[in-house]
Order: C-alpha cells, then sequence, then structure tokens
C-alpha cells in the first residue's frame, strides 16, 4: 500500500487536471485548444500553480464538481502528465503536494506547479496540455 | 519612477468612457462585472483603472495603427487586469498585451504554442511596433 502523501511532498508521476476558464482570451476555438492564460497564476499564489491530482480524486468527480458550481458549470478541463512536466521543466518547476483546507470538495487532491509565473513555463504546459473537456459558451 | 502608460492624461481617460455601444469597449467594460474568484483559482477582480487603461490603448492604437488595425479578443488577468489578444488572419502568431492598474503592461508573443517575446511594453508606440511586425498579413 502506498505511503499517504504529505504536505509539501514531490510528486513524481500521475496525471493533474486543471479548469480552463470559459474566455475566448483562454480558449482558442479554431485550434481547440488552451491560450496560454490559462495557466497563469495569481499573483496572490507567488507562482505556484493550482491543479488536481488524479490519484486523489478521479476526473468524474472533478467533473460533477464543476457540473454542480453555477460559476464552474461551463468551464473545461485539460490534464497534464507529472512525468512529461518534469521531464520538460527539466527542474525548472516542481510538483508540490499543498492540501486546500478551504476547499471541502477537491481541497484533498491539491497540487501546485512551481515557479509558473514564468511566462516560458505557462506555454511548455500550454505544449503538452491535454484537453478533456472543451469549455463551453465562451465570453 | 514613472509607469509605461503614466503619460496617459486623465482627462483623455475621460473622454473613452465615452465609447458606448464599442463593442470592444463594451467587452472591456464588461470585465467590471467579474466578482474576486472568477477564475476559480482566487482571482482578484479587475481594477477600475486597468479598464481605463485599456481603453485608452485600443484608443491609441486604433489612431496609430489606422487601417492596418484589428480588433483584439477581451478577457481579464489573473492580475485584476485586461488581456488583450490579436491573432492574424492567417499564420499561428498571438500577440497577448497585459494591461494592469500601475506599472503592469507586459506583451506576450506566442507562435503556435512557442514563446517568442515576453516583454515589458515600455510605451504604446511598443505595443503599435510589435502589431505591426506580428499581424500584417
Amino acid at each position: 500500500m502506498a505511503t499517504p502523501l504529505a504536505a509539501d511532498d514531490e510528486i513524481l508521476a500521475g496525471r493533474l487536471f486543471r479548469r480552463i476558464q470559459n474566455f475566448k482570451s483562454r480558449f482558442n476555438e479554431k485550434i481547440r485548444r488552451p491560450k496560454i492564460g490559462a495557466f497563469r497564476p495569481d499573483p496572490a499564489d507567488q507562482g505556484e500553480l493550482s491543479v488536481h491530482l488524479e490519484d486523489l480524486v478521479s476526473q468524474e468527480t472533478v467533473l460533477a464538481v464543476m457540473a454542480a458550481h453555477p460559476l464552474l458549470h461551463f468551464f473545461g478541463l485539460c490534464a497534464l502528465d507529472v512525468a512529461v512536466v518534469r521531464a520538460v521543466m527539466a527542474g525548472r518547476s516542481r510538483v508540490i503536494y499543498k492540501p486546500d483546507t478551504t476547499d471541502p470538495q477537491l481541497g484533498h487532491a491539491h497540487v501546485v506547479l512551481t515557479n509558473l509565473d514564468d511566462d516560458e513555463l505557462q506555454a511548455v504546459l500550454l505544449r503538452h496540455a491535454h484537453v478533456l473537456v472543451e469549455p463551453q459558451h465562451l465570453k | 519612477m514613472r509607469g509605461p502608460l503614466e503619460f496617459v492624461d486623465p482627462a483623455r481617460l475621460e473622454s473613452h468612457t465615452l465609447g458606448m455601444g464599442d463593442p470592444v469597449f463594451d467587452a472591456i467594460d464588461r470585465l467590471a462585472t467579474l466578482a474576486p474568484g472568477w477564475d476559480s483559482y482566487g482571482a482578484p477582480a479587475i481594477e477600475r483603472e486597468a479598464l481605463e487603461r485599456a481603453r485608452w490603448c485600443l484608443s491609441e492604437l486604433r489612431t496609430r495603427l489606422g487601417a492596418a488595425y484589428r480588433e483584439p479578443e477581451v478577457g481579464p488577468d489573473v492580475g485584476g487586469g485586461v488581456e488583450l489578444i490579436w491573432e492574424p488572419a492567417r499564420g499561428s502568431y498571438e500577440v497577448h498585451a497585459l494591461v494592469g492598474a500601475g506599472e503592469r503592461f507586459k506583451v506576450l508573443v506566442l507562435r503556435g504554442d512557442t514563446l517568442l517575446t515576453s516583454a515589458p511594453a515600455k510605451s504604446i508606440e511598443f505595443l503599435a511596433g510589435v502589431l505591426t511586425r506580428h499581424l500584417q498579413p
């Protein structure tokens, strides 16, 4: 049985989920891909980009939470492979377990990618993200 | 220290708020309705000063670029600012301008999913030059 994760543990493998807001500035309808802003962390997060770890929450659960929430209802979802991200980042960003006690539904699966205030690293995520669900009714 | 858009005359900013019915200005105005947390990850509301600066940028670019001007996509930026995105009719370039309050005024150029440029915009002339270089048919 795998050892339970503790806060600040580094994640080495698995799949991460990131929501895509339903704005035309966040999703390119022509090529059906996210835009770079979808991977830009809030300044208050000091370069840490929030994602959720599939090992701790299933895609179905994430989508069910989104479907039930009025803000998230039309958001999309993309996935990032941790091993791929780690390989292409080559140490410039780390994947760290950081449970969020303010989110009772998904907070136990909260993970961050560090150093994502760097636009170049945002573009790396853009390149390697797989769209699972496209955002709807783009504004 | 002067910010990149500090040369904006407040009287001229006021005149740009009169662009009612202009679809792009209206799109900028709608960003003011976004509540904090609009991105689901804790982003702040969009600052009024950023909305005014974005309006001013667009007015200046329309004047400076003339017939070469093309309207951008308008969206919120996680830093409480406005993101303006231009794409040429052909090709895979994207030019992003992040227009915020205070010092924040930044330009990104991407070709596909490759970042070519990430630079603070020193002036509206700088952004106009980037658009001229990358958006010509």
